[in-house]
């Protein structure tokens, strides 16, 4: 009886932890879409880090025919190696052109988004993902 | 009223601690990501500058991007000069190690990335001069395809995209839109 309580205060703890992982991903991702821009209206852009190896690049628009399109990229960053999936593709290596801005990307991102949220002070982030 | 406000302010306490924490294993992965990124990216675009489709494989390690290049790289070039009977005058020059050296080299010049600066206290990648030989090769001889390397279980791209995360084995078709082209940086005058 105690046990259960104990384990389900636990779980109660990781669902929370879960939850203000997931918060901080997606404000980053928000805060990583305006590295480029604003975005067109009916548009949405997210550009965010998912784990040690993963950067994801989400992109919603209206097409020129009306109809929304959605384009999602993950780059999987390997030690010797720059790999993409689109929109559950194949991997395809990733081009020198692209390389590059990728880097430029993720650079930005450390700057505007990761110094931004994090900062060195650091109490302002639980206040702003406590909720 | 009091005790009530005690305890809800342990509650507050636990509560913020629990959110910091979170917050800090998130910042700590993100940092890691960005400064791995960092280092991987530019190997790989000073590999690819150096030969669009042949570019030089990274040496196979977990440290790999936390070595004392300047080391590294001159036990190459000592290996190069020694001679192997692996690597003639006949052999097409991005077999050579003193390529993967040169490639390798290029990383102490940029001072941004940590752990690249000249170190010589830090562990070398090496473990021992008899395991020079294979390092040397496994970083100079391109295999044509891609090394995935850290998985594992994949040696080359076909056999990832065989694998997975699609279940399809088609040819990829053109990117409707490619991200980070020209209509986000260049318009945007971002800066490098």
């Amino acid at each position: 009886m105690i046990g259960d309580i104990f384990k389900s205060a636990k779980q109660r703890q990781l669902d929370r932890q879960t939850d203000m992982h997931r918060k901080l991903i997606r404000k980053e991702a928000e805060m990583g879409g305006k590295l480029f821009g604003e975005v067109k209206p009916g548009g949405r852009r997210e550009f965010f880090c998912l784990d040690e190896h993963t950067w994801v690049w989400h992109e919603e628009w209206i097409g020129p025919d009306g109809k929304r399109q959605i384009s999602t990229t993950r780059y999987d960053i390997r030690p010797s190696s720059v790999l993409k999936a689109q929109n559950g593709q194949s991997y395809q290596e990733v081009g020198l052109q692209e390389a590059e801005n990728l880097l430029r990307a993720i650079n930005l991102y450390e700057k505007r988004v990761v110094d931004e949220l994090y900062p060195e002070s650091k109490p302002a982030v639980g206040a702003t993902f406590a909720a | 009223m009091g005790f009530t406000h005690e305890i809800s302010g342990v509650f507050e306490a636990a509560r913020d601690s629990l959110v910091d924490h979170v917050a800090r294993v998130r910042e700590t992965m993100a940092r890691s990501a960005v400064v791995f990124a960092r280092g991987s990216l530019t190997w790989y675009i000073e590999s690819r500058r150096h030969s669009e489709h042949n570019y030089i494989e990274h040496p196979k390690s977990t440290q790999a991007f936390h070595p004392p290049v300047s080391r590294l790289g001159e036990q190459i070039i000592q290996a190069a000069e020694l001679g192997s009977p692996e690597v003639s005058a006949d052999s097409p020059i991005d077999t050579r190690p003193a390529k993967a050296a040169a490639a390798l080299n290029l990383f102490e010049k940029d001072p941004t990335i940590p752990g690249w600066l000249d170190n010589d206290e830090a562990p070398s990648i090496l473990p021992d001069s008899s395991t020079l030989d294979e390092q040397v090769y496994a970083a100079a001889v391109p295999t044509g395809e891609v090394s995935i390397d850290g998985l594992g279980q994949f040696s080359t791209l076909a056999e990832l995209n065989k694998s997975g995360p699609t279940t399809s084995t088609e040819t990829p078709s053109s990117p409707s839109r490619e991200p980070f082209g020209p209509d986000y940086f260049d318009d945007l005058g971002l800066a490098a």
